[in-house]
């Protein structure tokens, strides 16, 4: 690109925020809409400051990162294997694909209630629906990964008299790599979303509860906060695992 | 010691959804000697890459036979390397570890004779710079050429190529055809050639093979003599160079 469209590209970045800054202040200097509704943008920075920098919500945050990484492991492990198990495996794939779809297609947020009736108040139900939300990301670029495979390459292979096990080495499975690592940002996210969903259903701690808990008492500047705060930590994880998987991405 | 193919009545029937039969393929009889160069030249649909998968193991043979050397094929035969019309290399492996593939799945020689024999290849080839980078870094040309080292490190007796230069503009494929009559002159590899290029045919060949569509056939079989064991440019201006695609032109339009 060109020096002079990386200055576009900042400019309209900057531009933006800037105009959304100014948006809010004018909106609450004016005093249009309620501080209930919309705090003052000072007001959320001291927020954002006490909660997070005086680490009055440290542990809070330490338990929500806590629920969506693990439900992000174990959803991430659950998917690879079935994954992988399904795509060697045509008429378990073929039969129990209702099921998947099923399961795709429902809005898995919903049973949360269900969960914590069953299991508490605990890390468990927010687990469990972090790795359910996670699953589906990873789950289809596994099968995908395995199965969409250049047929050239297949009879490349074939001409060489590769062992089924030779072709899994040399090609399905790097190829499954190269598909199933770029599905782990957004099965992150997704585990994230899961884990406040979640937490919102009921908890004890994280920042679902938090963002609960300060509506309850008319605290907006502090839910707003909390929102900035997931904002970033969202983009975080995702930068995050951007840089961890950097070497198992393709080279192309 | 390269290898003879005997193609004995060897035909091809697609069975498609709806039960119809379709003769890709009538019954080739075609023998092929031990260090020839034989180019299969036709338009789409005359059945010659199907030839080539069947000789390659790749594709059932629905009646008569093919051997390859004592062998019958009935299988892909480690003997026999294939070049594909795409470079088919592993975008997440270097120029030289997809040269070393065959090896690694074959274990036909050590990977020390491995590595130094596809270094050797990728000097002769101008490549040897460029082993250390990934196929996506490399031009289709370049590929291509990897693609054929591949297939040459395993020591093959028997090199089947299937349409490898016409994804590549014309100066690059005329190179490279300079390129495989230079390494097919000096290894004797027996060559069996799919082009839908009458030049390229006659260029390289020792025997062109005239092929025709609906339903695909072989039809005539022109020798070509007089040039030089490595081929070069020179040839492409010569009468008897122009004399040959004139023949072959005429065998084919006989054809329809």
């Amino acid at each position: 690109m060109s020096k002079r469209g990386n200055h576009g590209v900042t400019l309209v970045f900057a531009g933006t925020l800037i105009l959304i800054l100014a948006a809010w202040v004018a909106l609450v200097e004016l005093e249009a809409i309620s501080r209930l509704i919309l705090p003052a943008p000072l007001a959320v920075a001291n927020a954002f400051i006490t909660g997070v920098f005086h680490g009055v919500w440290l542990n809070d945050i330490f338990v929500t990162l806590e629920e969506a990484v693990l439900g992000f492991l174990a959803g991430g492990i659950v998917a690879v294997v079935i994954g992988a198990i399904f795509a060697y495996m045509a008429t378990l794939r073929r039969g129990l694909y209702p099921f998947i779809l099923a399961f795709q297609t429902f809005p898995k947020i919903a049973i949360a209630p269900l969960l914590l009736a069953w299991l508490g108040y605990g890390l468990a139900p927010k687990v469990i629906i972090a790795a359910m939300l996670a699953f589906f990301p990873i789950f289809t670029n596994t099968l995908a990964g395995f199965l969409e495979v250049d047929p050239a390459m297949v009879d490349l292979l074939h001409s060489m008299r590769a062992s089924p096990l030779q072709e899994l080495r040399y090609l399905r499975g790097p190829n499954a790599v190269a598909f199933i690592v770029p599905s782990f940002d957004v099965a992150l996210v997704m585990a994230l979303l899961g884990a406040i969903a979640a937490e919102l259903a009921g908890a004890q701690a994280g920042l679902g509860n938090v963002i609960q808990q300060r509506t309850f008492l008319g605290d907006t500047p502090a839910v707003y906060a909390v929102l900035l705060l997931l904002a970033l930590l969202g983009l975080a994880l995702k930068l995050l695992i951007g840089f961890g998987t950097r070497r198992l991405r393709p080279a192309a | 010691m390269p290898l003879d193919i005997d193609i004995d009545g060897a035909s091809k029937t697609f069975i498609t959804a709806t039960d119809t039969h379709v003769h890709a393929l009538e019954p080739v009889h075609l023998k092929i000697a031990p260090g020839e160069f034989l180019s299969l030249v036709g338009p789409s649909g005359c059945g010659k890459t199907t030839l080539l998968r069947m000789i390659a193991g790749l594709l059932d043979i629905t009646s008569g036979t093919i051997r390859v050397g004592a062998q019958t094929v009935t299988q892909p035969d480690r003997r026999v390397s294939v070049v594909f019309q795409k470079p088919t290399l592993l975008p997440w492996r270097t120029i030289l570890e997809n040269c070393l593939l065959p090896n690694l799945i074959m274990h036909t020689r050590t990977p020390a004779d491995a590595r130094a024999d596809a270094e050797r290849l990728l000097g002769l080839t101008g490549l040897l710079a460029f082993r250390d980078r990934y196929p996506a870094e490399l031009s289709g040309g370049m590929q291509q050429r990897a693609a054929i080292v591949r297939a040459l490190v395993s020591q093959p007796e028997i090199l089947l190529m299937d349409e490898p230069f016409s994804a590549l503009d014309e100066f690059t494929r005329e190179n490279l055809n300079e390129e495989l009559s230079k390494i097919q002159a000096r290894t004797k590899t027996t060559i069996v050639f799919v082009t839908h290029n009458i030049g390229e045919a006659v260029f390289l060949s020792h025997r062109v093979g005239v092929m025709a569509p609906r339903p695909g056939r072989l039809g005539a079989l022109i020798d070509i003599t007089g040039f030089p064991a490595e081929r070069d440019a020179a040839i492409r201006k010569s009468p008897a160079y122009f004399a040959k695609i004139a023949e072959t032109r005429a065998a084919f339009e006989a054809l329809l």
